[in-house]
């Protein structure tokens, strides 16, 4: 092509443009945003600052400068592992859940304001469903992301900060540190009382766990059964089949140095021959008792599929947040008599102080039984 | 010399195939089970039977239905760079299987639903196109599959910006993705059925489909309906590729890189080219989907395995620029 006047005054304007443009703002991140976030504060655009706290068991990221307790009145949830946490902590100042709409049939146990919160959308940078004008419609003092704590999310909430001067604070979603997120993020949003009980019952629960780990002889081999043909699956590490690793069971679906989602083949299921399959997916479950050829599994010829609720949220996963701490209780009362004893008890305590319900008689069972 | 060669690299493609696999079950389990089955744990049966043979012969008639439809339409479109999806057939049946997932139906629906998305697009686009009277019939069909096809394509991904992040979402993907994993002797059975149906007539017609390149009045001269040709050649190929959808999900490349090797190693005239086409599709997705099920102990999707082995070979393609 040739290059005439015109095409070069139209390259140069277009060239303007592009350094004009909020990438432009880009850059001024990448210079001040350090790689690793240091223990200090740092500066991060115009009159906001990017602050770490870490400590041993747990991890919490503060972008942007915290309100005190008593100014926050009203949160956003940017994720779904962050839904369950926040409707435990502070249901009376969460905006709404990223991801769920907890008002349709089957989950009238829960309080009628619970029920009633929209779905606000989730903030994860491209993918985000919530755009950051319907965030500025929705001003909350306080934006709270929960799970997985990378480079990427903290970056993804340094940007948002920086572009809407809403903090930020993003907890790390490991299970094992239930109990002391839910301590710290208590104390953040002013409501350590609140939040103490529910550190003791997940302190008790993740103990109980840890000793129930130790005393096995031997792992009991289980597989985590997804999908609609039961043929997806969380490897070893992942944090869809966190529980069940807990509590000390080996996970047959292993691959090096990866913890994420996998297909596997039916043949590959008989080599490995799992004595327990755990899935909170009707469909599997169904799919799994009902094929003859998966009566060839030690599991499926034992009866050992075993079925978990998924109300109000996943009982093992989806989301991967809080909720699983009842999939955990569940799976060791399953393998410990002590633990069965108490489990109904255990439950609806859990079940009191996290999703602020009683549910009755009635509701409990259509609740426990995930067919 | 060329047909013994073919013979004996199937032969030992086949031969890897049925005795290689996750589950310990060799060659000489696989000899016993053939001839004295009693003799050996019934498991190993199952696994045969049930598992491996299914998802072999799944392989191979999926391949050459995919790699055939795509030699048909190449031909009939007249232009090297068509696949068996260039109809919207599986873009169609993806978005089937994206809203029966999302809708949380069983297996044997999210297949259904797949199956029934393929032959409605394509039935929408035959019926856009015939309304395009002032176009080219040929270039109506391909601008209206490309339109639905992208239409399907959003509504895809709009069921993903909706489905669980942590449940259906990956479902989704998984399916869009491809693979063999789950075949059952039953799908084999109703998928199996749909595919031979729909290869018939393009092997039976494979003289005729010389034709379709010709302009209508000249064909009609020797005595062909090309319109006619050409239905019979879209519904086989729909057929098949919904078929193939339904059961496998989306497989891409067979039925585009698969009959240019096919041509180049007889020539263009369909006679040939149809058989060896077919031949040449089976024996390529069993390679890919063998290797797909052994290198790892979780799966490859297979829509990745011949998406690396046919990208590099339709790019060298395109830049030899060879029409």
């Amino acid at each position: 092509m040739d290059i005439t006047r015109r095409h070069f005054m139209a390259g140069l304007i277009a060239s303007g443009l592009g350094v004009a443009s909020p990438f432009g703002l880009t850059a001024t991140i990448r210079q001040t945003y350090p790689a690793t976030l240091p223990s200090g504060i740092a500066k991060v655009g115009r009159n906001l600052s990017v602050a770490s706290h870490s400590s041993a068991t747990g991890q919490l990221f503060t972008f942007g400068e915290l309100p005190p307790p008593a100014a926050i009145h009203k949160i956003l949830s940017a994720g779904a592992p962050g839904d369950p946490l926040l409707l435990a902590m502070a249901p009376e100042k969460l905006l709404g859940l990223s991801s769920y709409e907890l008002s349709h049939a089957g989950n009238e146990f829960l309080p009628e304001s619970v029920r009633q919160l929209p779905k606000t959308g989730r903030l994860a940078g491209r993918g985000s469903s919530l755009s950051l004008e319907q965030l500025m419609v929705l001003k909350p003092d306080l934006i709270i992301d929960c799970g997985m704590t990378g480079e990427t999310f903290r970056s993804l909430a340094a940007r948002t900060v920086a572009r809407t001067g809403i903090p930020w604070l993003l907890v790390d979603g490991g299970l094992r540190h239930s109990a002391s997120q839910l301590r710290q993020l208590g104390t953040l949003l002013g409501v350590a009382e609140r939040a103490e009980l529910q550190a003791q019952l997940a302190d008790r629960f993740l103990q109980d766990a840890q000793a129930f780990a130790d005393r096995q002889p031997i792992a009991l081999r289980f597989y985590s059964a997804r999908g609609f043909n039961g043929l997806e699956t969380g490897l070893q590490g992942s944090l869809h089949t966190e529980a069940a690793e807990l509590l000390g069971m080996h996970n047959v679906a292993r691959q090096q140095g990866q913890a994420h989602l996998v297909k596997v083949s039916l043949e590959q299921l008989l080599a490995w021959q799992p004595e327990v399959i755990i899935t909170q997916d009707v469909r599997s479950w169904r799919h799994i008792t009902s094929d003859p050829v998966w009566r060839g599994i030690q599991a499926v010829a034992q009866n050992q599929v075993l079925l978990f609720p998924r109300r109000p949220f996943g009982w093992l996963d989806a989301p991967p947040g809080v909720n699983r701490l009842a999939g955990l209780r569940m799976l060791q009362a399953r393998f410990d008599q002590t633990v069965a004893l108490t489990l109904q008890q255990d439950l609806r305590e859990f079940f009191r102080l996290f999703y602020h319900c009683t549910p009755d008689d009635a509701q409990w069972q259509r609740l426990m039984s995930a067919q | 010399m060329k047909f013994l060669c073919g013979l004996l690299v199937s032969l030992a493609v086949l031969a890897s195939a049925l005795m290689t696999g996750a589950f310990p079950l060799g060659g000489a389990e696989v000899i016993s089970l053939l001839f004295s089955p009693e003799t050996l744990d019934p498991q190993l049966a199952i696994v045969f039977w049930q598992i491996r043979l299914p998802r072999i012969l799944a392989a191979l008639l999926i391949g050459a239905g995919l790699s055939g439809a795509g030699a048909a339409y190449q031909g009939m479109f007249q232009n090297p760079l068509v696949s068996p999806d260039i109809l919207g057939v599986a873009a169609g049946a993806g978005l089937g299987a994206c809203l029966a997932i999302w809708l949380q139906m069983p297996v044997v629906a999210v297949q259904a639903m797949a199956f029934i998305g393929g032959l409605l697009i394509v039935t929408l686009v035959s019926l856009t196109a015939r309304g395009a009277k002032h176009h080219d019939p040929i270039l109506a069909l391909v601008l209206t599959g490309i339109a639905w096809g992208t239409l399907s394509g959003a509504a895809i991904s709009l069921i993903k910006i909706l489905a669980d992040p942590y449940t259906q979402l990956p479902s989704i993907t998984f399916w869009l993705l491809g693979g063999l994993s789950s075949i059952t002797p039953d799908d084999l059975y109703y998928a199996g059925t749909g595919i031979t149906v729909g290869v018939l007539p393009l092997l039976l017609l494979r003289w005729r489909l010389n034709l379709l390149s010709l302009p209508e009045e000249e064909a009609l001269v020797m005595g062909v309906n090309v319109r006619h040709l050409r239905l019979v050649c879209i519904v086989s190929a729909t057929l098949i590729t919904a078929s193939a959808v339904a059961i496998a999900g989306i497989i891409g490349w067979v039925g585009l890189v698969v009959p240019h090797v096919s041509r180049l190693l007889t020539g263009t005239d369909y006679q040939r080219l149809m058989p060896l086409s077919l031949f040449c599709g089976g024996l390529f997705l069993l390679c890919t989907d063998t290797l797909a099920r052994t290198v790892n102990h979780t799966e490859l999707p297979l829509g990745i395995v011949t998406s690396f082995i046919g990208a590099p070979f339709f790019l060298t393609l395109l830049l030899r620029g060879k029409r």
